[in-house]
């Protein structure tokens, strides 16, 4: 065969093979580029449906209530389809056609989460309408599948406690409620509250209203907001002091009388003056807030009785009920929960190492574990049970890597989940988890800013900057003398607030502005968060290098920080309207 | 002679397609390959940073041996454009909806490394800004032969390339 001949047999082999790599190759290309932008697209609408859920919440005042809160839920959920429909421009589909592709929709809130998924509704209307026999009767055979929320669940986990089931609910701090014979004598029992280190507590001053927490004293303390006030066509921004009274602030104007704030005017209270007079004089320090010291005093009586007075300090990772298991218990299992304990009392707050307040304590591993055991469980069966109507696709709960364990365990959070997506090649499998700290319904350790005024020794003098509690500049600035601490508040005072005065004027004000002078974020901790260190190591009052290990302040050099630290996690903390507590 | 110079014609010809275009094809795939990888890894990594809030040692040491992987070396480019809100001192302006008018600060690549290898991580809140770039900076099989034959001009162009950014959607803890 001559060698031209075998140029084109050659070529004839190798030609289509080429082409056909090449084809695959360019599939493959195309598919990854389709699963980027699906991703994008659902990273978006559940980063949407996060800040609807916060700005709607934020701006509810009855948000905590549940009816209330439900329907910020489903507003989100609405937001969520609303954004994933634009982004994957098929906005003009119906939220049911989307929904074919979203098995599940996770909200965690403060002490459970939402399930927004497939459910067999098995309410049925009986009767005629318009006659007395109509009624709702459950048919729990009636296959009537509709996409909605699920009842609430709690963070809750049932232990086994001298043979007997006692019952914790987390959240996504250090309150808990427990529910059952805890074995004191007393019967079934139910009690909520904050577990702290109880014996850090001491020189309780009941008629003072101040005791001293891991060396800190802790006391009545003055708060002030800037507000923006509408009286008549006068519009002055103003600074008063104010209290938590029942979960409402109420404000003292600069003639002594109390007012609530609302749509930008003063109401003056009447009939309640006299009740929040009766609070103030009760308390004995006069018009201060008292709330960090309540926090306190309630979280040492409630975590010594936990510990000395029940046999709920005893109770071990062992004595962990199975989910859906009614006395069966984890044992010698260690793999069943995400965080092996071990042998380590869980509610033991005594220990050194179980300090509740530090993310690392064993309490908060096993809250974070136990969390997530409920979540794998319910959202594996939520997505399980979810019917394609094309029925081609096997739906599955992906693995949820530990960061975003972390951030669903500890803020709130939402989980969307997209599934059975045509790409080509393969199917469209992937979740995205946005979790946000700018909300109204939990008080994080790092939900704390700390307002600073510099001295004459500073830049400039008077001027007032907010700061994260681990700020070097802020450390260095009140140790040196060149900043003096005037408050600590929630992230949420620092937003900027609308004020709506008629349809062609709105202004916007900050709650944490002050008269006279300006108040901005801190380049070094706020804008660019490079020299801020951890709050835990504020909380424990010692910060060490990353790179040495060596201790670059003490306990002395951040006292100034760490009080006024303290003092407002524990007031805003205790200042949270809780549903069930 | 005309027979002689169609053999040398033919030869040539079958040594192009026998060895040199198959060669060719195959390592333009392999770089197509390289690219996908290169880019899937670089939206994964400033995906995570965009819906954590946080930049860490472990997550960028990651990403880089990921891209390693594909046995090429690469210069990768870092960006974080942080928002100044700055929000307090808009407020005496006398038009009240200037109040947010935006800065953004920009850090890059060495300053993120040197931050990264003194303290493990970087906290970034929402509405900062993160971009990461990965080119190739050794000369592929591909882009040597394409050199060669083709006598493109620009032999430093890079083949491979994984590009991102994304606008963080959430505060980063300090923890």
């Amino acid at each position: 065969m001559k060698l031209q001949h075998l140029s084109v047999i050659f070529v004839i082999i190798i030609v289509p093979i080429a082409m056909v790599m090449s084809q695959y190759i360019q599939t493959q290309i195309d598919t990854i580029k389709l699963q980027s932008s699906y991703q994008k697209a659902l990273d978006t609408a559940t980063h949407d449906a996060l800040t609807a859920f916060q700005i709607n919440s934020v701006n509810n005042k009855y948000s905590s209530i549940s009816d209330s809160k439900i329907r910020d839920v489903e507003a989100a959920i609405n937001t969520f389809y609303n954004s994933l429909g634009t982004s994957m421009d098929i906005y003009t589909s119906k939220k049911e056609a989307l929904s074919t592709y979203i098995p599940a929709i996770l909200f965690t809130l403060y002490d459970g989460y939402y399930i927004h998924s497939l459910y067999e509704n098995t309410y049925k209307k009986a009767g005629s309408e318009g006659d007395q026999s109509l009624r709702i009767e459950i048919d729990e055979d009636s296959a009537n599948y509709q996409i909605g929320l699920h009842p609430y669940i709690y963070y809750s986990c049932k232990y086994l406690l001298n043979g007997k089931i006692v019952i914790v609910n987390y959240t996504l701090d250090n309150a808990i409620t427990v529910y059952g014979d805890f074995g004191n004598g007393e019967g079934y029992q139910t009690k909520s509250g904050y577990l702290i280190d109880y014996t850090k507590v001491n020189n309780i001053q009941l008629g003072s209203k101040s005791l001293t927490y891991d060396g800190i004293e802790i006391g009545p303390e003055t708060l002030t907001e800037h507000l923006l006030i509408q009286d008549g066509d006068s519009v002055t921004l103003d600074d008063f002091e104010y209290i938590v009274y029942n979960s409402q602030k109420v404000y003292r104007d600069h003639d002594g009388r109390y007012f609530y704030y609302e749509n930008n005017k003063k109401r003056f209270l009447q009939s309640e003056t006299a009740t929040i007079d009766d609070y103030i004089s009760n308390n004995g320090v006069g018009f201060k807030s008292i709330s960090a010291f309540e926090y306190y005093y309630d979280a040492y009586n409630f975590s010594k009785w936990l510990v000395e007075e029940t046999e709920l300090d005893k109770i071990e990772q062992k004595d962990v009920i199975k989910m859906n298991e009614t006395t069966t218990t984890i044992g010698n299992d260690t793999e069943y929960l995400s965080t092996n304990t071990g042998n380590e009392k869980i509610f033991d707050v005594t220990d050194p190492d179980n300090d509740p307040q530090l993310s690392t304590s064993i309490f908060n591993s096993h809250r974070m574990a136990i969390i997530q055991k409920s979540i794998e469980t319910n959202l594996s069966t939520a997505i399980g049970n979810y019917q394609n109507s094309l029925n081609v696709y096997q739906f599955v709960l992906p693995v949820i890597d530990e960061e975003n364990w972390y951030e669903l365990t500890n803020n709130v959070s939402i989980v969307s989940f997209m599934q059975g997506i045509p790409l080509g090649m393969k199917y469209f499998n992937n979740y995205s988890v946005i979790s946000n700290t700018k909300n109204e319904e939990v008080i994080n350790n790092q939900a704390i800013y700390i307002m600073a005024q510099e001295t004459t020794g500073g830049a400039m003098p008077g001027s007032i900057e907010y700061h994260r509690p681990g700020c070097k500049e802020l450390i260095d600035g009140v140790n040196n003398g060149n900043m003096q601490i005037i408050g600590g508040y929630t992230s949420l005072e620092f937003l900027r607030q609308t004020a709506k005065l008629t349809e062609a004027d709105i202004r916007y004000f900050y709650p944490q502005a002050r008269v006279g002078t300006t108040t901005t974020g801190c380049y070094h901790c706020m804008v660019s968060a490079s020299l801020d260190y951890n709050t835990d190591d504020i909380i424990k009052g010692e910060i060490r290098s990353f790179d040495t290990g060596n201790v670059l302040y003490n306990e002395s050099e951040l006292e100034e920080v760490r009080k006024m630290y303290l003092m407002a996690l524990a007031r805003e903390k205790s200042d949270l309207y809780k549903s069930n507590f | 002679m005309g027979d002689s110079l169609i053999t040398v014609v033919a030869i040539a010809l079958a040594a192009i397609l026998m060895f040199i275009f198959p060669l060719m094809s195959l390592s333009e795939r392999t770089d197509d390959i390289s690219s996908l990888a290169v880019q899937t890894a670089t939206t994964e990594f400033v995906d995570r940073v965009k819906t954590t809030g946080r930049l860490t040692l472990d997550d960028y040491d990651q990403y880089v041996s990921t891209i390693s992987s594909t046995g090429n070396s690469f210069l990768i480019d870092l960006q974080i454009q942080q928002l100044d809100e700055n929000p307090g001192s808009k407020e005496t302006q006398a038009e009240a909806t200037k109040i947010g008018e935006n800065l953004y600060y920009n850090i890059y690549t060495s300053q993120i490394e040197d931050e990264l290898n003194s303290k493990g991580r970087i906290v970034l809140k929402e509405g900062d800004i993160f971009s990461a770039t990965a080119r190739n900076t050794n000369l592929t099989i591909a882009q040597l032969l394409r050199n060669f034959f083709f006598m493109v001009s620009g032999n430093d162009q890079y083949e491979i390339v994984g590009k991102d950014a994304a606008v963080v959607a959430v505060n980063g803890g300090s923890r």
